[in-house]
């Protein structure tokens, strides 16, 4: 056979640069520390406003961020990526971490512990904090009716945006199931229900 | 129903502190020199009862990690096998008209069905190989090794079957990869009774490749050198044997 080969550039590559996460998490799965770090930096923020919209609570949303990474990286071995993205399985956890609070927060009682004992700076923006868990509280209530299962999937596909592929992939169901959860719910919450008005603002828009 | 609120980071010492914490918390544990001479004791012990016990010259190239044949290729390592297309059939014309024997035939690698056959990792990091077949059922392979900076795309080294092939083991013989330890071995096998590869190491016991999906890949360490590729079947016995090298003196 002949050695018909193409030499590519030899730089390593800059972790941010990997668009695709399947890649970046085997190097995460081979023990690449900086690598976790870079998914860290990536989806921090988007777990964070997951947990805050199922909680109600900043602080407590905060905390479990940190669980959901540390949750992430010991079963870094079961990863499911989903047309190249990690996030909706860090949803799953993220979901899975909420459902089983207590249980998790009692195993990762010693990073609970040290950051709690590290907390020190004043949060920013905490009159728009303080009106937005004001805000969460008031639709929480009007979904605690609903099925856990149902509200998982209000949480995903309409709070978060996610597709119903990426909701299955989370939740480790079929997409029928997200669809018809998804359905239940709408029906269940009826006219209170405002799609439009409750999907996840494009970052970046402020409310006039 | 009131409107979703909007989303706020993460404030940035909290950020900052986790990443901190969870740096801490994943970093391998330290051990104690006491420790580690214990486990290197350990360890040592282990190595010079498995020289006893097993059988002799069997080696292993590269720990595998884990078959990953079947995993569908990145959009990073399918957008290499089509981005070689050009160059491939620029090849193929430079040889026609150098009058080349071997007429090449070009036929377009199908880069959606690019699929995942080795991860193994080596001292030097992991090494993946990765297949696509081409529309007229040869195939294009990449053997991985990194990746480019700037671009996310693979870094290694990919060829693509355009010649009739007449051995049951057609080893790579140009060790292509500069890593500073190790030295990748790999052979495409043809013939569908082997399986495995053991390659014959001069001075050093033979290393065993498994073979998936015609494929045969490991290492050895830098230094070593690669005598022959000898294809077994089930049973063990030997199908197919490239010679690479004579042994010195």
């Amino acid at each position: 056979m002949p050695d018909m080969r193409v030499r590519v550039a030899e730089l390593p590559a800059p972790l941010s640069a990997i668009q695709n996460e399947e890649l970046l998490w085997r190097q995460v799965r081979d023990g690449d520390e900086r690598a976790f770090e870079a998914l860290y930096e990536r989806h921090a923020d988007t777990v964070y406003n997951y947990l805050f919209r199922r909680l109600a609570d900043w602080s407590e949303a905060e905390d479990l961020t940190a669980v959901v990474f540390l949750e992430a990286y010991r079963r870094r071995g079961d990863a499911v990526v989903v047309d190249g993205k990690l996030l909706p399985w860090l949803y799953g956890i993220a979901t899975n971490v909420l459902r089983n609070r207590r249980r998790t927060q009692w195993r990762n009682r010693r990073l609970l512990g040290r950051l709690a004992q590290e907390r020190s700076e004043p949060v920013p923006n905490l009159a728009d904090r303080i009106e937005a868990t004001e805000r969460m509280r008031a639709l929480l209530e009007q979904t605690k009716e609903l099925p856990r299962a149902q509200q998982d999937v209000l949480a995903l596909c309409v709070w978060s945006g996610l597709t119903y592929d990426e909701a299955a992939a989370a939740l480790g169901v079929p997409v029928g199931t997200v669809r018809s959860r998804l359905a239940r719910a709408r029906d269940a919450l009826g006219s209170s229900m405002e799609p439009a008005r409750l999907e996840r603002r494009p970052e970046g828009v402020v409310e006039p | 129903m009131s409107e979703l609120p909007a989303e706020f980071s993460l404030p940035i010492d909290a950020f900052e502190r986790q990443r901190r914490l969870l740096r801490r918390e994943i970093a391998p544990p330290r051990h104690s020199n006491r420790r580690r001479i214990a486990v290197a004791a350990a360890v040592g012990i282990v190595v010079l009862l498995c020289a006893v016990v097993a059988t002799p010259a069997r080696g292993v190239g590269g720990r595998l990690l884990d078959l990953i044949q079947g995993t569908l290729a990145p959009p990073e390592v399918q957008t290499y096998f089509t981005a070689n297309e050009e160059t491939r059939k620029h090849m193929l014309a430079y040889e026609e008209q150098a009058g080349a024997i071997l007429h090449g035939r070009f036929s377009p690698v199908i880069a959606s069905q690019a699929r995942g056959l080795f991860a193994i990792k080596s001292v030097d990091g992991p090494i993946y190989l990765w297949a696509a077949p081409t529309e007229d059922g040869r195939q294009c392979w990449l053997i991985q090794v990194g990746t480019d900076a700037a671009t996310g795309s693979p870094r290694g080294i990919g060829t693509c079957e355009e010649h009739e092939e007449t051995g049951a083991i057609v080893p790579d013989t140009t060790w292509w990869a500069d890593l500073p330890d190790v030295v990748i071995v790999h052979a495409r096998v043809y013939d569908d009774a082997i399986t495995q590869v053991d390659v014959e190491v001069e001075d050093a016991p033979t290393v065993v490749l498994p073979v998936v999906g015609g494929h045969a890949l490991g290492t050895i360490p830098k230094g070593e050198r690669a005598l022959a590729m000898v294809g077994r079947d089930q049973s063990g016995s030997e199908v197919a044997r490239y010679t690479i090298a004579e042994a010195k003196g």
